[in-house]
């Protein structure tokens, strides 16, 4: 589906990949149609499903079945706002926006 | 005296203008208030480093402060390696050392980290630390075995030879008929014709880079350390069977996601991510992305190039990925191909700083930094200013005559093979280019003049990491306030940054408590000694390491608390060493660009630092410190 023929409030965002997540999942990004009030949560799960072959590594499941972002990895809007990957706020997501997934640990 | 465990009690001290040694017994409240490595070096530095005249509070020309800079060259200015108490335990990561004298580059502290089995056999040998005093005569190996006596060796022969060679030879000539090897420390060419910002490499090229421990070492005529310990001379621990409980424990977190990025693609991982965040410096701070990222990126060097993992000695976690030219295509690695331990620092220096987005370019450019021991952050960021200011026209001021010099006429951003001819030509101080270089940025752009200070992209005199401080502002008050100078490792304050905590892009008044918590942070990182990549697989780091602390020491009562104080202590006893080599206000600051120039692209493009934000952040740190508004730290408040 594309932006085009989603209805009003379904939008396409892009999920870049860094560091073995773009290994794992043998692309450097991977775009997804969510709802413009998808909490985070709901988009990591979205994201399982579209790319089975995070789950693992960079994503994990918990028991009841949700995705969430695996310890060691962190979330990114745009480039700009880290966000927290558990949280219940909602962004809302617009119409081209990039989630980032990558590694939490900076130190180099 | 109360029965010692982790520590020695003691150091090795070592004239090498007289020949003579001694062991110097270090006091326990002394050990206990600055816990090891860093915090017990600084306090060493105190002991057997400190000005004739203590210049702190006097107000000093530039003529006073050149020459205070130049002193750090003299036999005076001593040589220190530390271990710490949790050298010789089985707790992954611990086997390092700290390397401190002060800088001939800054003129203030130089507080080094490097690893592995030399740490071992350090404090085997030498006690909790081995102090070099004086200048040998002749060219020296200093060479301290089982016995713990140092010798003063001939080491004429050793001359000009590269770090590995140095270790290679020394190994061999000291050889015990094959049961433990000498560990060593050396300098390669460029600690021999005391480029400032030389390093001292030990165990197969780790070395400790920052500053120019390499220059002092070479100042003393020094050019190899070798070392070979009693291993029953391994101090006690006052409760074996917890800590080897509780270092199962963490080697097994080691492995965890908390170390992920660390063990699979190493901090080369950081080239994408910084660049996709506007936080690559690229053509001397010019820029913050670069258009060949992906082609220097860990994920595109994981996938097309031979790379191998590597550990220091007991650790879990194997961070160091080494990486060899040609395409992994090609084949298993044939006699001859180039290698190189490649990490961040020095991939973005030799790289995207320098413009040079050729994979093969880079790899042998820290090669070849590695060989000559020469800082690869400095060694770039020299380079760097002076494509830039070749750039600008203003090389030719230095009359550029001979072969080597006429070379780099034309120097510009890119051209790899310019930068391993000018890493030769610095490393030798050959032609007048290398020679304005090998002093570094700071002295390099003074010489030029012509405004090139305003691009001479360092703070203190030391050259910046590759951590874009416009685009990380909690970062950015850390690089100015360290006392080593631009330094990523002696604070964290980054990882606020790189978080949902503050907003990186912009300022505000909470940024002088986390970067002051974030130094304290490091400063017992650095002090107990753990390797900084296991900092998050640490439930609460501040408890668990103070418990750790009991179980080596026996000193039951010592408390999280109490390592918080010492922590914080380290940062006064840091601060007053600089005071009383002259430091003053306007030392803590950024270069020019990351005040002046606004980001020019990335998602970032636009953004600035201003000075007067800037000194707000200033200000507010040293308040969380309790400083004077001077930013002075009164010596009576420190309590050893
Ligand atoms: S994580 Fe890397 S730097 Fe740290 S001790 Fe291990 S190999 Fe050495």
């Amino acid at each position: 589906m594309n932006s085009l023929t989603a209805p009003r409030n379904l939008v396409v965002v892009t999920v870049e990949l860094f560091g073995m997540a773009r290994i794992h999942a043998g692309a450097s990004s991977v775009t997804l149609t969510v709802d413009t009030r998808s909490p985070v949560p709901a988009l990591v799960d979205a994201l399982a499903r579209e790319c089975p072959s995070l789950v693992g590594n960079a994503l994990h499941l918990a028991e009841d079945g949700a995705a969430a972002v695996a310890d060691g990895y962190a979330l990114n809007r745009n480039g700009l706002a880290f966000l927290s990957p558990d949280t219940d706020a909602v962004w809302p997501w617009q119409e081209g926006d990039s989630i980032l997934l990558l590694s939490n640990q900076a130190g180099g | 005296m109360d029965a010692l465990y982790g520590y020695r009690g003691f150091a090795t001290v070592v004239d090498l203008t007289t020949g003579e040694y001694r062991r110097d017994p270090i006091p326990q409240d002394a050990l206990r208030a600055t816990v090891g490595g860093i915090g017990l070096g600084t306090w060493m530095l105190h002991r057997y480093g400190s000005p004739i005249v203590d210049h702190d509070g006097e107000i000093l020309s530039d003529d006073n402060r050149k020459q205070l800079l130049d002193s750090a060259l003299s036999p005076d200015n001593p040589l220190i390696f530390v271990t710490s108490p949790l050298v010789g335990t089985r707790l992954t990561t611990s086997s390092k050392f700290a390397v401190m004298t002060r800088s001939p580059l800054t003129g203030f502290i130089a507080d080094g980290l490097s690893s592995s089995h030399l740490a071992v056999e350090l404090k085997r040998a030498c006690g909790d630390a081995l102090v070099i005093a004086g200048r040998s005569e002749h060219p020296a190996l200093l060479h301290i075995d089982t016995d713990g006596v140092p010798h003063i060796r001939n080491a004429g022969h050793l001359l000009g030879l590269s770090t590995l060679d140095t270790e290679a030879t020394v190994k061999q000539e000291l050889d015990d008929g094959g049961r433990r090897p000498v560990r060593v420390a050396c300098i390669g060419p460029a600690g021999e014709n005391l480029v400032r910002f030389a390093s001292i490499a030990n165990d197969g090229g780790r070395q400790a880079g920052r500053c120019g421990p390499g220059a002092v070492m070479g100042s003393k005529n020094l050019k190899a350390i070798a070392v070979r310990g009693n291993p029953d001379s391994d101090p006690p621990v006052a409760h074996p069977e917890d800590l080897r409980g509780y270092a199962r424990d963490l080697s097994r977190r080691s492995l965890g996601a908390a170390t992920a990025k660390y063990r699979e693609l190493g901090t080369i991982a950081n080239v994408s991510v910084f660049n996709r965040l506007g936080t690559l410096p690229t053509r001397n701070f010019q820029q913050s992305t670069f258009e060949d990222a992906e082609a220097v990126s860990g994920e595109a060097l994981h996938q097309t190039k031979t790379t191998r993992s590597a550990h220091c000695a007991n650790c879990t976690i194997g961070c160091e990925k080494i990486v060899t030219v040609g395409s992994k295509a090609q084949g298993t690695q044939k006699d001859g191909e180039v290698s190189a331990r490649l990490e961040y620092e020095s991939l973005f220096a030799l790289g995207p700083l320098v413009g040079v987005g050729d994979p093969d370019a880079v790899i042998r450019a820290v090669r070849r930094c590695d060989e000559l021991g020469l800082d690869t952050i400095s060694a770039g960021g020299v380079i760097a200013w002076a494509m830039e200011t070749a750039g600008r026209g203003l090389l030719p001021s230095l009359d550029l005559r001979d072969g080597a010099d006429l070379a780099h006429a034309g120097l510009n951003f890119g051209d790899g093979a310019a930068v391993i001819q000018l890493l030769e030509d610095i490393g030798y101080r050959r032609g007048v280019l290398g020679n304005l270089l090998a002093d570094g940025t700071r002295l390099a752009a003074e010489r030029v003049g012509g405004g090139s200070g305003a691009w001479a992209m360092q703070v203190k005199g030391l050259e910046m990491p590759g951590y874009e401080p416009r685009s990380l502002k909690t970062l950015a008050l850390g690089l100015a306030t360290t006392p080593r100078g631009a330094c990523h490792n002696r604070t964290s304050a980054y990882d606020a940054d790189f978080s949902p905590e503050v907003d990186r892009l912009a300022v505000d008044g909470r940024r002088g408590k986390i970067a002051a918590d974030s130094e304290d942070f490091a400063a017992a990182l650095d002090s107990l000694i753990w390797c900084k990549f296991l900092r998050r697989a640490f439930g609460d780091f501040w408890e668990e390491s103070a418990a750790v602390y009991r179980m080596v020491t026996g000193w039951d009562d010592f408390d999280a608390a109490e390592l918080r104080r010492a922590a914080a202590q380290i940062a006064d006893l840091k601060k007053r060493y600089n005071q009383r080599w002259g430091w003053r206000r306007s030392d803590d600051t950024l270069p020019d660009r990351a005040l002046n120039e606004p980001l020019a692209d990335g998602v970032a493009a636009g953004v600035g630092l201003t000075k007067e934000d800037l000194d707000r952040m200033i200000d507010d740190y040293y308040r969380a410190r309790g400083w004077t508004t001077g930013g002075r730290v009164e010596p009576a408040s420190i309590v050893l």
